[in-house]
């Protein structure tokens, strides 16, 4: 494996970086309290290219490979303080272009890649459910086919970019009987947001990443043509299990570009802060933690990059996939923590960031598969 | 070894371990949840490195791995 970033692979990120700064963090702590979608931030990083990272030039994106979406990733979460927006831009990314990139048909890809690129369409997905979450394949929602048009009843909940989509790939059971998992008949469709019996919900209220949009979504006899259906009938487990493996590399590296910058500004807080007549940089009970820090980032990049790099070579990356994303997620949070600590009161206040970035990582553990489901679905993989 | 052989050995020593009552040769591999949606993904892993070919995930459909049958014949068809 050879990690080291090509000549435009270090020219993109540092225009990414510098994009951020200039265009994404003002007014994020305010936007953050208000829960507001900075809506112009998300279309300004359209124009840079960032929706279309993966998607070919055909369909207006940029066609790069997986590390280099990494890399744009990383740069993205280590440039953006406002985090909601780069989860918006993930979400974009791995739940809807990626799945229509790989299991559409050529119409499906005209129909919606090249507006999702532009920022003109807004997507995601739907899979949670109230009584599903970790059990994603005992999902309630059920399409029935009715001569050449699917039938789709349901509720799905924790749907992010849902207030503010256009589309969404709705992930409901085409099965007879009572079958269920990989057997269980799950199917995907795309559900334009203006079908009628698709109805959003209030905006939920989160403990972090606030400035990306989420609600529940209830599917009340909503009528799609055979056409909406993404791949075959009962593939939707394969289109699942594929964006998962996509979320769970380059989303993740956008927290490895937060856990970065968070890094820098602890070392520059340690410099600067004096206390007992001293920098607190020189006390070990700082600097440990802030070597701990580094570490972490310094273990979590590897193991992410080693993802795409498998990627890139065609090869599955199931076990790498989450074995990075649960490294990645635990060791955010950590470092989180360590920030907070490190800043003390100041760490506690909202215009220090520190706590906006420790309620941010949380969710990191619980989307795209909890902590105990990559244990799990480790320890599978190892026989156990 | 034939590939239905390496197949069954497979399934046998990694996904049906914990279950003894499901004859891999002959029984619905996908309705006795010997494969689930993580054990897809082992066999799958194993069929690519073993016989050097590549499964698509569009045919990661319950009817191509529903028997040792279905799955020795997607195997055999992709390296024949």
């Amino acid at each position: 494996m050879d990690f080291a970033l090509t000549e435009e692979q270090v020219l993109f990120r540092k225009q990414i970086v510098d994009f951020a700064h200039k265009r994404l963090n003002e007014g994020v702590v305010e936007r953050d309290e208000a829960s507001t979608f900075d809506r112009a931030g998300f279309m300004a990083c359209a124009e840079l290219g960032l929706l279309g990272l993966p998607v070919p030039e055909q369909y207006g994106g940029l066609g790069l490979d997986v590390v280099s979406c990494m890399v744009a990733m990383e740069a993205l979460g280590y440039g953006a303080a406002d985090q909601g927006l780069a989860f918006a831009v993930n979400t974009q990314l791995w739940t809807c272009e990626l799945p229509i990139l790989k299991f559409g048909t050529e119409a499906q890809k005209q129909r919606y890649l090249p507006k999702l690129v532009t920022g003109e369409l807004i997507g995601g997905h739907a899979t949670s459910e109230p009584g599903s979450g970790s059990d994603a394949f005992a999902m309630q929602t059920k399409a029935v086919e009715d001569g050449d048009h699917w039938v789709i009843n349901g509720s799905k909940t924790f749907i992010t970019n849902a207030p503010i989509a256009d589309v969404l790939i709705i992930f409901a059971s085409t099965a007879t009987g009572e079958k269920r998992g990989f057997g269980g008949g799950l199917s995907a469709f795309l559900v334009d947001m203006d079908t009628p019996g698709v109805s959003v919900g209030r905006p939920l209220h989160k403990m972090g990443l606030r400035t990306s949009p989420t609600a529940e979504v209830t599917l009340d006899e909503v009528r799609v043509p055979a056409t909406a259906m993404l791949g075959r009938k009962g593939g939707g487990a394969a289109i699942f299990n594929s964006e998962m493996e996509w979320e769970r590399s380059c989303l993740f590296a956008c927290h490895l570009g937060a856990m970065e910058r968070q890094l820098e500004r602890c070392v520059t807080y340690a410099q600067e802060r004096v206390q007992f007549g001293q920098p607190i940089g020189n006390y070990q009970a700082v600097s440990h933690r802030i070597a701990n820090m580094k570490l972490r980032v310094e273990m979590a990049r590897p193991m992410l990059y080693k993802v795409g790099w498998l990627k890139d070579r065609g090869e599955r990356a199931v076990l790498e996939a989450a074995i990075a994303k649960l490294y990645v997620s635990e060791a955010y949070v950590q470092s989180s923590l360590d920030a907070v600590a490190i800043h003390g009161g100041y760490g506690y206040m909202a215009e220090y960031e520190m706590e906006r970035m420790l309620r941010d990582s949380v969710g990191s553990v619980l989307y795209s598969g909890t902590s105990d489901i990559q244990r799990n679905l480790i320890a599978r993989w190892l026989g156990l | 070894m034939d590939i239905r052989t390496q197949l069954l050995a497979f399934i046998q020593g990694e996904l049906a371990k914990n279950a003894p009552d499901v004859d891999v040769a002959s029984d619905s591999l996908v309705e006795t949840g010997v494969i689930d949606s993580v054990g897809i993904l082992k066999l799958v892993t194993f069929i690519e490195k073993t016989f050097s070919v590549k499964i698509g995930d569009d045919e990661l459909l319950p009817e191509n791995f529903d028997t040792l049958d279905d799955v020795t014949r997607l195997v055999a068809d992709k390296a024949g």
